[in-house]
């Protein structure tokens, strides 16, 4: 994979600004769980996950040769951090989930593409609980499909993203908890303008 | 690498994904929980404040202890605010008796509410007083003096260790944990709440202990 993206940006520089293309983004995000926490021995356990929320975000896209397509974004989830046990579920704190990751897309012009893709999350929240002592850049990986069709000068698609990536915050370690990580299920529609394919 | 090859890889990286094993962060069960459960004649009860909601801790003013207590107020709920992971509780404390839930004096100082239908007894160290409801699934309130207010508990603090502020903040800190609903004491003299706090802070059997609370189903919701 990074052999494929030294490539990329290699191409990219080549295909020279005519070529390159905008795309915004917006969709929902559903997440898996962030946490399980066992609590104590006859209490009742707790899984904590990000809400289903509402995604925006924008990439640029250069073309690298015939089907390929360098990507570089980056986007924005608003959710609220929800608390579950087997009394009661309750939103706890809000949540801002910040992605930018760097990817190739493969496909052909008005057929589905396949796309995959390396970054960071990072989690934003009040400075409490789970997110006391704040969240670092986990390391991301996406891989997704989707489809556009030309609409004028622009560009309308669909896409579907599965994205994994670790969650160990500062306050979850100190309380013993062993490494996990999370599943984010994105999905988007597309619009963009420019680029020649 | 081909465009082809790309492409495989992203096919790869697409089923990886979907076929990740990957869990959640997984926090195991927290030992040294002790007993927390109210002893009353009708047997045990479960007393907590509701999941999730703000307990408003409030300073009787008066007293050469008054900025002592309150400065052990706020460190003591900030140490058990810490170790509340899920939001099961936020203690706040707040500048006007007629908006607070408890009321913290000092033991020489005159309580802003009328207590004559449940007195505190002789403070030890401090004492958190509350009374049940006749039903049994409540508390009663402490009206003010001059009517109002929804103060269900009061914390008393003995005048020397109130004008202290190392021992203000052990025995606060201590309190709090009574107001979350720590109804008993811990058998370990290390804990904040063994019978004489020798600390201020919480350690992991009390925070097992109010978070095993806090996942319980409650009897009694102040």
């Amino acid at each position: 994979m990074p052999l494929c993206l030294a490539a990329a940006a290699g191409l990219g520089a080549a295909g020279g600004a005519a070529a390159q293309r905008l795309e915004v983004r917006a969709g929902m995000v559903l997440s898996s769980a962030l946490a399980h926490d066992a609590i104590a021995q006859g209490s009742s356990p707790v899984t904590v996950r990000a809400r289903l929320a509402p995604l925006a975000g924008a990439a640029a896209l250069v073309p690298l040769r015939e089907r390929l397509l360098l990507e570089v974004g980056a986007a924005v989830a608003l959710s609220r951090l929800r608390a579950q046990d087997g009394l009661a579920s309750r939103d706890v704190q809000s949540l801002t989930v910040v992605q930018a990751l760097v990817g190739v897309r493969y496909g052909q012009a008005g057929r589905p593409y396949l796309r995959a893709a390396a970054g960071g999350v990072r989690y934003f929240s009040a400075d409490r609980g789970v997110f006391a002592g704040g969240a670092g850049v986990n390391p991301a990986l996406e891989a997704g499909a989707g489809w556009t069709r030309r609409a004028g000068a622009w560009r309308l698609g669909a896409e579907l993203a599965g994205q994994l990536h670790p969650f160990d915050p500062p306050a979850l370690e100190a309380a013993g908890a062993e490494k996990g990580g999370v599943r984010r299920l994105l999905l988007m529609a597309t619009l963009s303008r420019g680029g020649r394919t | 690498m081909s465009a082809r090859a790309c492409a495989r890889v992203a096919g790869l990286l697409a089923c990886a994904l979907a076929l990740a094993g990957c869990d959640a962060p997984t926090v195991p069960a927290r030992t040294g929980a002790y007993p927390f459960a109210l002893q009353t004649v009708a047997g045990e009860v479960v007393m907590r404040w509701p999941a999730g909601g703000t307990v408003r801790v409030a300073v009787a003013p008066g007293g050469a202890a008054a900025s002592n207590l309150q400065a052990a107020v706020t460190a003591g709920a900030a140490q058990w605010n810490a170790v509340a992971l899920y939001g099961e509780y936020e203690l706040v404390r707040v500048s006007d008796v007629a908006d607070a839930d408890v009321v913290v004096a000092g033991s020489d100082v005159p309580l802003p509410v009328d207590v004559s239908a449940c007195p505190p007894s002789s403070p030890g160290f401090g004492l958190t007083t509350f009374c049940l409801s006749p039903d049994g699934r409540s508390l009663t309130t402490f009206p003010l003096a001059g009517g109002g207010g929804h103060i269900r508990m009061v914390v008393t603090v003995l005048a020397s260790f109130a004008t202290d502020g190392a021992a203000a903040r052990r025995v606060v800190a201590h309190e709090l944990g009574h107001v979350l609903g720590i109804a008993r004491h811990s058998p370990n003299p290390a804990d904040l709440m063994a019978a004489a706090a020798p600390t201020d802070r919480p350690g992991p059997a009390d925070v097992a202990t109010v978070l095993a609370l806090y996942h319980t189903p409650a009897t009694v919701v102040p």
